[in-house]
């Protein structure tokens, strides 16, 4: 019994490889009309022109290290952080290497899946792959999947902010979607972030990833946005994925740009830390640490 | 509030960890791509602060299983 079932899980963990491979020729041809995220902008990164998010084809890669800051049940993790993004969130903590695309290392799978291979083998219980946003870099992200090693417990930290069609690609190569929920209105998602559109893109992602793998929602509270962002995602989620994992992040601090906006100047305090609490408990979320 | 310590390492993916702390005034410490050599440094400086006592703590088991903090 124990050894039929080494078996389909080794049949599982191959085929995740495999069809990790077989997506990178689809998800780089992607580039030539890069539609990754909803900022649509259709430029053809091959050919070295630039969207919203800035990002050439070529993936570069600004930090890869052993973590254990994330969700518990996660670390210690080896993080790689692929620069770019498809957010300008103000308060973006990687925003010097998020924003930019020549930030970092070029993108080197091999040498990245050694490293991991040795965090893994000392002790680390994950793989994470994070960014900025990795799904601008979805080809080189897919083709690090193909490389690790097939044991590995694979993180996909995203903004949740991207298309349906990358979605699909990633669809079974990764163990735990470990998604950002940012804004509970456009409004906020526009003034902060500058884009629209935003609940919608990523409440879809939500549900999808809730769907297709293990899901934990994340979401880091923000000075003076208990009410208007807070409040509507956690009634959101207790509403549509009651039971899933949420993790509240309370240590903002006003990084990047955020000084811009006068809400945003300071950490967030013990009483709206308490507040929050109050409604998550209110909504009977399944937090966790 | 006004942060006492803010610092940032160079970001280096080769050589050198990277992360960052920033130590507010009322003596909580906040994180950013914390190491496991970082969280064992910072749980003596606030030995009430739970969630980095959790996190030191793993990373002190995952140590003894050969962990460093560089990779």
């Amino acid at each position: 019994m124990i050894s039929t079932e080494l078996q389909e899980s080794t049949s599982e963990l191959l085929d995740r490889r495999a069809t990790a491979l077989e997506r990178v020729p689809v998800a780089h041809a992607a580039l030539r009309a890069c539609r990754l995220c909803p900022q649509d902008c259709g430029v053809n990164r091959l050919a070295d022109e630039h969207g919203r998010c800035q990002a050439g084809a070529a993936a570069r890669v600004f930090s890869a290290q052993i973590e254990v800051g994330d969700e518990l049940e996660l670390i210690p993790t080896f993080a790689i952080a692929f620069n770019g993004c498809d957010m300008r969130c103000a308060f973006c903590i990687t925003g010097v290497d998020s924003w930019n695309p020549h930030r970092g290392e070029l993108f080197d799978a091999t040498a990245l899946a050694a490293k991991a291979t040795a965090a893994l083998e000392s002790g680390a219980r994950t793989v994470m792959i994070l960014g900025g946003e990795p799904t601008i870099h979805l080809s080189d992200a897919i083709r690090l999947v193909a490389a690790l090693p097939s044991s590995v417990r694979l993180v996909w930290k995203t903004n949740a902010y991207i298309s349906a069609k990358p979605r699909a690609w990633l669809a079974g190569l990764f163990d735990v979607w470990l998604a950002d929920f940012k804004f509970g209105n456009d409004e906020c998602a526009e003034r902060l972030a500058g884009i629209g559109d935003y609940r919608r893109h990523v409440q879809d992602t939500l549900v999808w990833a809730d769907h297709a793998s293990e899901l934990i929602i994340r979401h880091l509270l923000m000075p003076g946005h208990v009410d208007c962002c807070w409040e509507p995602i956690a009634r959101w989620v207790a509403t549509e994925l009651p039971v899933t994992k949420v993790s509240l992040r309370c240590g903002f601090w006003p990084a990047w740009k955020a000084r811009r906006h006068s809400e945003l100047q300071r950490t967030v305090t013990m009483a709206e830390e308490r507040r929050a609490m109050e409604i998550a408990g209110n909504y009977n979320l399944h937090l966790i640490e | 509030m006004k942060s006492k310590i803010n610092f940032a390492q160079e970001k280096n993916v080769q050589n050198a960890s990277s992360e960052e702390i920033l130590i507010m005034t009322d003596g909580r410490i906040l994180t950013h791509n914390l190491t496991p050599a970082m969280a064992a440094t910072l749980r003596h400086l606030n030995p009430d602060d739970k969630p980095m006592q959790q996190r030191a703590k793993i990373s002190k088991e995952e140590r003894s299983h050969g962990i460093s903090a560089r990779t």
